[in-house]
């Protein structure tokens, strides 16, 4: 292992930025914690089924300091934005490239609810302090600590009490740039009482370009507070780390759809926490992984007071050699009576050298619950097969359709038209390949 | 149009044709019937293609090609079809994504006008309503939560969009109550025509008073061992299955017409 390029940050250094001192005491704490965490190992539980010193070889974890854009650079990217975003969505877009937020490509003209970090106001400031990196609790986590350790800049979006967003907010971050680039993605929604807003997220690499992107999600649901939040991860040379944890409140509601192509390297840590009595979460998600690509989400409901519901489920697709885990966690605490769980996981494996490791865990300490789970690993029905191939499709136009098939659930949930034609779109053709991958 | 000569088939390595002919032309209607286990199914889903019905012997011949050599995509193509005995059900994939799929896989290989999404509908809707489904059909996952009779129908639904030129229905009337069984032979019979020709497998002679067929074989432990008009059928209604038996009554040479 001595020959790998493992390159961990150094917070010694005086040279580090000083960017946003208000920000200061944030990134004190995490480096602070950075002194006991360490990159997480196999012999660490959560991360036992990736070989992540191996994975992790030639990346960086130290965020470069990045530079603005040139014209000529937004102007070429611009080009590329009108292939590979979401068409026709009316949205307040956001879009940034590796990790810097781009001004030029954005349209949020008349859009008062975000902010970056470094435009804040003395009371945004403050919010900010207030919040960042209090959804969890930290001091196990060594990637979001790396987050928080060289933070300079993020995304607030701060929705007013009781307004109900016109249209959604449409974030994308491109991995783009010859150089593999690191980048930090730092996000941080607040939904005060009774709101409602749609956020959807979209990663991507639309010229494969290669790049490590660490992700902090934080998201805090107030009383009454409705949030639909969509993350497609569709960028499949990037090796990308997310941390998203979620704290609602009583009578919110917090819904999210994920749709993640694997990469070398892609992990998902989702936690949402129950905090206030009936409070909802839904939790859908659906992953594919190709060639020897690893994909790894972990999840945990953390049902904390009475009278909360969460449903949660999550399809795989894994080809070729690839190596998928999913870890799935219902946590009843003992005051949270009468909860009602659900947590499903169902995969296909579509080669003989596909892996999954598939673990729903039930953890409960109230006795008036009602919770269920349960995982499934399987292959693709062949007499489903043989009857679309009797009735002329081939092979491989089957199995797409096959494939597709066992996403739908997951992808007809999306609410949002376009986002929904847009992922059944890359799907579909990205599932095309499955034959001649599947042959070699 | 389809000759089968001393065809001899396996699954899971027990034999289970033992040497079967048969010739079908086009226009014709043969029915088989024949005991449980005595080769029916195997019989269609030799020619369908499924995996693990192995053919060890013999030929089958459709319109000068060796059907054996071909992949089940590739003998829907030429125009054969088999309506399932079991249809199966795929959750996720609508009716229509399914026939539309279909039928353009069909009409690429056959060199056919692709239809235009709006036809293609109006086509669809006006065979549902011809085997009495409901349009809404069109739109839930292929056969998902369909009852027998709607799975049976839809089949037939099927067979009136692809129009192939070599139909097999296995078993499609057993389980099916009156009206549907009239639905399904409705569909057959507005299907009948000079150039196509029909092999209906089945325990019962109750299709066949709605579908008369010009010939009926009747198999047993792997291969016919009488053939006959449609009077015949009605003999098997009488007597039963166990005359044929006691008997060694084969019929060497396919029937000729």
């Amino acid at each position: 292992m001595n020959n790998l390029k493992l390159v961990t940050p150094d917070f010694t250094s005086a040279q580090r930025s000083q960017k946003n001192p208000w920000l200061q005491d944030t990134r004190d704490a995490a480096r602070e914690r950075l002194r006991v965490l360490q990159l997480p190992t196999q012999k660490t539980e959560d991360w036992k089924y990736l070989k992540l010193e191996k994975l992790l070889a030639n990346d960086q974890l130290d965020a470069q300091s990045m530079q603005e854009l040139d014209s000529k650079s937004v102007e070429d990217i611009d080009e590329l934005l009108a292939q590979s975003l979401i068409s026709g969505l009316d949205a307040y877009r956001l879009v940034f490239v590796n990790g810097v937020f781009v001004s030029q490509l954005s349209q949020h003209d008349s859009n008062p609810y975000s902010v970056l970090f470094s435009a804040a106001s003395k009371a945004q400031q403050q919010l900010i302090v207030d919040h960042l990196d209090t959804s969890h609790n930290y001091y196990h986590d060594y990637f979001s600590s790396l987050n928080s350790a060289q933070l300079e800049d993020g995304l607030l979006i701060n929705i007013p009490k009781d307004c109900a967003v016109d249209k959604p907010f449409y974030i994308v971050n491109l991995t783009i740039g010859e150089q593999p680039k690191t980048s930090m993605m730092r996000l941080l929604i607040i939904a005060e009482t009774g709101s409602k807003a749609t956020i959807i997220e979209h990663e991507d690499a639309p010229l494969k370009h290669t790049g490590m992107v660490n992700t902090v999600i934080e998201c805090f649901v107030n009383d009454h507070a409705h949030i639909t939040h969509s993350r497609l991860q569709l960028d499949e040379s990037v090796t990308s780390i997310c941390s998203h944890r979620v704290r609602q409140s009583s009578h919110s509601t917090y819904q999210q759809h994920q749709i993640s192509l694997a990469s070398k390297l892609k992990r998902n840590d989702l936690t949402v926490a129950l905090r206030g009595e009936y409070a909802h979460a839904d939790i859908r998600g659906s992953f594919y992984g190709r060639h020897q690509q690893s994909i790894d989400n972990h999840t945990c409901m953390e049902h904390i007071v009475p009278n909360c519901t969460s449903n949660e489920v999550f399809r795989g697709l894994v080809d070729n050699q690839a190596n998928a885990v999913f870890n799935g966690r219902i946590h009843i605490h003992p005051d949270a009576q009468k909860t009602l769980a659900e947590l499903s996981n169902k995969n296909l494996l579509l080669s003989d050298f596909a892996t999954i490791n598939t673990k729903p865990e039930l953890e409960i300490y109230a006795d008036d619950v009602r919770c269920s789970h349960g995982a499934t690993v399987g292959q693709i029905d062949s007499e489903a097969l043989f009857y679309l191939q009797s009735r002329g499709v081939p092979k491989a136009e089957a199995k797409r359709l096959l494939s597709l098939a066992f996403i739908a659930e997951i992808v007809n949930q999306l609410t949002d038209d376009r986002v929904r034609e847009f992922v059944s779109q890359r799907s579909s053709s990205l599932f095309a390949t499955l034959q001649s991958e599947g042959a070699q | 149009m389809l000759n089968i000569k001393n065809l001899k088939a396996n699954v899971d390595g027990k034999e289970i044709l033992k040497g079967l002919n048969i010739d079908v032309k086009p226009g014709e209607v043969h029915a088989i019937m024949g005991p449980n286990g005595s080769g029916k199914s195997t019989l269609s889903n030799v020619l369908a293609g499924r995996d693990k019905y192995e053919a060890t012997a013999g030929t089958i011949m459709f319109e000068d090609k060796d059907l054996l050599a071909l992949e089940p995509e590739d003998r829907a193509r030429e125009g054969i079809f088999l309506a399932f005995q079991y249809p199966v059900e795929i959750p996720g994939v609508s009716n229509l994504e399914f026939l539309k799929t279909s039928l353009e896989c069909l009409h690429a290989y056959q060199n056919k006008a692709l239809l235009s999404a709006v036809e293609f509908l109006k086509l669809a809707r006006e065979k549902c309503k011809l085997v009495d489904l409901h349009t809404d059909f069109l739109k839930r996952g292929v056969n998902e939560g369909f009852s027998g009779g709607e799975k049976k129908r839809n089949e037939i639904m099927q067979m009136l969009m692809l129009e192939p030129k070599l139909c097999l229905l296995d078993e499609t009337d057993s389980g099916l109550d009156i009206d549907a069984l009239n639905v399904v032979a409705d569909g057959i019979n507005t299907l009948r025509s000079p150039d196509r020709a029909f092999i209906l497998i089945t325990h019962y002679q109750r299709l066949l008073d709605y579908v008369q067929p010009d010939f009926v074989h009747v198999l047993s432990d792997g291969q016919i061992v009488k053939s006959g008009g449609s009077e015949l059928a009605l003999e098997l209604e009488k007597k039963g299955y166990s005359w044929l038996e006691s008997g060694t009554e084969q019929s060497a040479n396919p029937v000729k017409v």
